[in-house]
């Protein structure tokens, strides 16, 4: 399945608690990114100090750390990782409580615009200026 | 007038005592607060004593022999006053008059006199005799409360805000004020000497209301009580009524103060803010209920979204591949089927949600089955389902060393209790471990148990746990999506095929759900009711 370290493909990680949306994004996105998966955000946050990761869709409601807490544990460590926001609750933005230049998007989302999406939150993380975040690294 | 000889013939002083004239007249000397003194028949002072010196302000030497009239004031004299009194009393025997005298300084006083006409035994007028009070201070006083009891009366004729009336021993009005004209729109004529049970409204008076205040306020002192009365109009108006008895120095019963005020507004307001209290009390309920159910209606539609949002991410990915001629994944086409299924689960959980919400219960399609058959194929599922993917921390273990496990049941309902337990074992056990399902017989009943490591029930919620819409607290906390429905159906499946559905649980331990199901309990064409509830229990290990 995929084709792991592709040089130059970007590295995205698919953040949710549910196996078949972690599968079927991988499945979607196998072909455009080197697609790695957490089934929450204790596991997530591991996988970018360790691995380095240039976008990630996160989901919000997961069991054990969720999204505002990754995202909260990633701004106390100084990392900035776009990402693409996906819920399946409606008021998705009133759930984040610090922008961090995110991307929103509402399950079940269109497949076009979630990719849209990804591509516009990894533009953003370029004009900020950084490069792909590795652990303790960049921020 | 008893001759003064006789008592002094009697008296057991006899002998030695000096003569009664003598005595009689030393006593009337010293009276100190009546002036009593003589006068000729022409009006002249014959005799004085203390009291009139006192009384008058002169001495026996300098009054004797001179005329009463020095008494009176000179427009008193002019008028002839003096002579008059004497005339009367020579020509009935006594004269009484209140008036003003003067003392020797001329100063004035009110006087209480009385004039006797004095005569011997062949009548012939002898002279008077006459006695003089100073009354000036009773006087005054009877003055000060004749002005006291006058300003009373105006002040309760007055008073508007409250009817002020007195009532006699039976009951009848015998005052009437301002108040009572404003508050029951009588006039004092139309209503003094009426009964005051006028004022109440006839099934009160029927009931003895009126008599029974009446003899509480003679019995007590006071009788007070807040009711309907009625104006003259008719109109009815909420009254606070104060009754109190008045009686005699003697204690006789002598009539009754009524205070009424009409506290109609009063009583509205209250009113008025009590139904505001209910319903505000019944706004919050409804508001309280429809959060519930926004909150209720907001899960459905994230349950729904997610198997959704998996299914366009599968549809897109097969899009895509074949779009760049690619050939389409087996597994994605699994994968999407178990999707859709999982999908048709919930709208079927809602839809017997519905039906148990509305009094229906679950209808089974009885057939016969092997129950190890339908668990076995629905476990095999499942265990693909959670143990498909790389990294995978569930695995689904299967203890059947049963056999077939005949019995009547409806397949379909069975495989959805089956497939809901595991479910929960995985969604409730997020650091994985294995999930045991087990299957045993002791030839009457079958018996399946799912066993997970997982986060357990606080034990106090165990009861409710099989509640439709209950979710443990455990769970709401932290973000453990679901519609609180499964366990509530799955109980509902199992007693509608005569058995049991048991939980034990630790908090933070796992939790391992039990279904008894009878292997002949259900018939074809009927099946017996359960006998027992299901059960819920905290195991302490």
């Amino acid at each position: 399945m995929g084709q792991p370290g592709h040089a130059a493909m970007k590295r995205l990680l698919v953040v949710d608690d549910d196996p078949d949306i972690r599968l079927g994004l991988r499945a979607l996105f196998e072909d455009r990114y080197d697609v790695v998966v957490a089934r929450d955000g204790g596991e997530a946050l591991r996988l970018i100090e360790d691995d380095g990761i240039d976008v990630m869709v996160l989901d919000l409601m997961m069991p054990a750390m969720d999204g505002p807490g990754l995202l909260a544990a990633l701004d106390v460590r100084g990392i900035r990782i776009p990402a693409v926001v996906v819920s399946a609750f409606g008021d998705l933005r009133r759930r984040v409580s610090s922008e961090h230049g995110l991307e929103f998007v509402a399950k079940p989302f269109d497949v076009d615009e979630l990719e849209a999406k990804i591509g516009r939150a990894l533009c953003r993380g370029e004009d900020a200026g950084g490069g792909p975040a590795r652990g303790g690294g960049a921020g | 007038m008893p001759s003064p000889v006789d008592p002094a013939a009697e008296s057991p002083g006899r002998g030695g005592a000096p003569p009664p004239e003598d005595v009689f007249r030393r006593l009337v000397e010293s009276v100190p607060d009546h002036a009593i003194f003589m006068l000729d028949p022409g009006g002249r002072i014959l005799s004085w004593n203390l009291g009139a010196e006192r009384i008058k302000g002169y001495a026996p030497e300098e009054i004797i022999g001179r005329h009463f009239s020095v008494f009176y004031s000179p427009e008193d004299v002019a008028a002839g006053k003096p002579e008059r009194g004497l005339k009367i009393a020579s020509s009935i025997g006594g004269f009484e008059d209140e008036g003003e005298r003067v003392r020797k300084d001329g100063t004035r006083f009110i006087a209480g006199v009385s004039i006797t006409a004095l005569r011997d035994e062949s009548g012939r007028l002898r002279g008077f005799a006459k006695v003089t009070r100073d009354i000036t201070e009773r006087r005054r006083m009877e003055e000060d409360l004749r002005r006291s009891e006058e300003r009373f009366r105006l002040l309760v004729a007055a008073v508007s805000d409250y009817a002020i009336f007195m009532l006699d021993p039976e009951g009848r009005i015998a005052s009437w004020n301002l108040g009572g004209e404003r508050i029951k729109g009588y006039r004092a004529e139309e209503i003094l000497g009426r009964h005051f049970s006028v004022f109440y409204p006839a099934e009160e008076v029927a009931a003895g209301k009126p008599e029974r205040a009446l003899r509480l306020a003679a019995a007590e002192g006071r009788f007070e009580e807040d009711g309907w009365r009625l104006r003259k109009d008719g109109m009815r108006f909420f009254a606070n009524v104060v009754i109190t008895a008045l009686r005699d120095g003697t204690g006789a019963l002598i009539g009754f103060t009524k205070v009424t005020r009409d506290i109609t507004a009063r009583k509205r307001a209250e009113e008025q803010a009590r139904e505001l209290a209910s319903e505000r009390e019944a706004r919050l309920q409804a508001q309280a209920a429809n959060g519930a159910r926004s909150a209720y209606l907001s899960m459905v539609a994230h349950e729904l979204r997610t198997p959704l949002t998996s299914l366009k991410a599968y549809i897109g990915a097969m899009r895509r591949k074949q779009a760049g001629g690619g050939t389409i994944d087996r597994d994605i086409l699994r994968r999407l089927d178990a999707q859709v299924d999982r999908f048709g689960k919930l709208v079927r959980d809602i839809g017997d949600s519905a039906r148990l919400e509305a009094g229906r219960g679950l209808e089974l399609e009885l057939a016969d089955l092997d129950l190890g058959d339908a668990v076995r194929e629905t476990v095999r599922f499942h265990a693909l389902a959670v143990g498909g993917a790389p990294g995978a921390r569930h695995a689904i273990v299967l203890l059947d060393s049963a056999g077939p496990l005949p019995m009547a049941g409806d397949r379909g309902r069975l495989e959805q209790v089956v497939s809901n337990l595991i479910e929960n074992a995985v969604k409730y056990s997020p650091d994985g471990g294995p999930i045991e399902v087990a299957l045993a017989t002791d030839g009457r009943d079958h018996t399946l148990t799912v066993r997970d490591g997982g986060i357990g029930v606080p034990p106090a919620e165990l009861p409710r746990l099989a509640e439709r819409y209950f979710r443990a607290s455990n769970v709401s906390d932290r973000h453990f999506p679901g519609l609180g429905l499964g366990l509530a159906i799955c109980r509902e499946i199992v007693e509608r095929h005569g058995g049991r559905l048991e939980i034990e649980s630790r908090l933070g331990a796992g939790t391992t759900v039990s279904v008894r199901l009878p292997a002949k309990g259900v018939r074809r064409g009927g099946f017996e009711p359960p006998t027992r509830g299901s059960e819920v229990r905290s195991s302490v290990r």
